[in-house]
């Protein structure tokens, strides 16, 4: 027998021997469930930047209408931005003038996302990307709606260029301003619910600080650049009475509760 | 949402995705979270999952996905064997053994290189679906299952000779 039809033989006869795990299917809803009303609770606020993804190199470009900024991303899927070309779309969107971004934006997980919901077999889905970066411990993720589901802004994570299932949704409307996504800790033990998280918050423009408390009364000013801050969570969910808070040269701005700290 | 048809779709294939990640994986444990956790996201998913043309094929995907995020994230810990350990010889009659003993054959080769193995030979993965799986060029996987079975064909060779010897007696 050769090498490969033994190691085919002999996989398949060691599967037949694996057990099945007691109870999957109801451990599999109940754990589902509990991580799906932590997506939910992700807080949509405002949204940002023009971070447009098209083909190319990475690079910072302006278009004809003005000071708009766009990112091109080789092997990146074309751009689908309301705003992108023919003015419009839904109001807030005309308040993204700025590139946001922290850290590297991974093109490889921007693909991953155009394809997020058809899988490899048909052509990349047109994304248009408003905020992009990489956690403190190297995960990257990005901001962004996509063509299919434009009203729809999408979050998703993922490690070298892998997309890792860090994923949520929330419908868009022109009030919001500021988004939040409670990103999974990439550096700890992969039981998921013991880990730490990291919030990032993505503020409209103009933003100046973010703050966030474990309590609510007690704020703790984050390191916040071009209108973008990560808090870390030692848990993996922010505590209930946990609360952001946003600046601009006015002031606050706003305040909300971050996603996950409801559930 | 239908929780019905998600607990359909596990109960249907909850087994072999079991099957799968236990081959992955280097312990039961580790391959009973990792499925665990897989099911957790597709559920959260399902909506879309359910609709693609292939669930069980998505699902799939995820997993190996996970999984070679996981070992990526403690590959600093995760140190694949340099020998190649005694290998065990199964009794044929024991089925479990003979599943211990070529996991244990699997154990010596590098995460990398034991998903591109049980993906070609198990899940009949092709050099394309693997490089997508894994992240990397067709050249690359076809490099890793070459490396792959030059490490296993000794060991596997014999719990084939063991085998053989036994069924022999």
């Amino acid at each position: 027998m050769n090498v490969e039809d033994l190691v085919r033989e002999r996989l398949h006869q060691a599967a037949e021997q694996i057990p099945p795990i007691a109870d999957l299917p109801a451990s599999a809803v109940e754990q589902g469930r509990r991580r799906r009303a932590l997506r939910r609770a992700a807080v949509m606020g405002g949204v940002a930047m023009a971070v447009a993804v098209s083909g190319g190199a990475v690079a910072l470009v302006h278009n004809g209408g003005g000071s708009r900024s766009v990112i091109r991303v080789s092997t990146a899927p074309p751009t689908h931005c309301p705003n992108d070309g023919a003015k419009g779309g839904a109001p807030w969107w005309d308040a993204w003038a700025d590139t946001r971004q922290q850290g590297r934006i991974d093109s490889s997980l921007v693909a991953a996302a155009s394809r997020y919901w058809y899988g490899v077999s048909k052509p990349p889905e047109p994304l248009c990307v408003y905020a992009g970066g990489t956690t403190p411990d190297g995960s990257t993720w990005i901001m962004y709606t996509a063509s299919h589901a434009p009203h729809l802004m999408q979050w998703l994570q993922g490690l070298d260029g892998l997309d890792i299932d860090g994923h949520y949704e929330q419908t868009a409307v022109p009030d919001r301003t500021w988004s939040a996504f409670l990103a999974e800790s990439v550096a700890g033990p992969h039981e998921l619910w013991q880990e730490h998280r990291w919030l990032i918050i993505v503020g409209k423009p103009g933003t100046t600080q973010i703050d966030y408390s474990d309590d609510g009364s007690t704020w703790r000013p984050l390191q916040t650049h071009d209108g973008i801050a990560v808090a870390y969570v030692a848990q993996d969910r922010p505590p209930a009475a946990s609360r952001i808070r946003l600046h601009d040269k006015q002031g606050v701005y706003a305040e909300g509760t971050p996603p996950g700290a409801d559930t | 949402m239908s929780d019905d048809s998600f607990r359909e779709f596990v109960v249907a294939r909850g087994p072999g995705l079991t099957r799968m990640a236990a081959l992955l994986c280097r312990d039961r444990a580790e391959a009973e979270d990792l499925v665990q956790d897989t099911l957790a996201s597709a559920y959260a998913g399902w909506r879309r999952i359910e609709a693609t043309a292939s669930p069980e094929a998505y699902v799939r995907r995820m997993l190996v996905n996970r999984h070679v995020s996981w070992w990526r994230r403690h590959r600093g810990r995760v140190e694949s064997r340099a020998v190649v350990p005694d290998v065990a010889t199964p009794d044929p009659t024991d089925g479990a053994a003979l599943a211990d003993a070529v996991r244990g054959v699997l154990a010596i080769l590098p995460p990398k290189q034991r998903a591109a193995v049980v993906l070609r030979y198990y899940a009949d993965y092709s050099d394309a679906q693997i490089a997508e799986a894994l992240g990397c060029t067709q050249a690359t996987v076809r490099s890793q299952i070459s490396r792959a079975l030059a490490a296993l064909r000794e060991p596997l060779a014999l719990t084939e000779i063991g085998r053989t010897e036994r069924t022999r007696t």
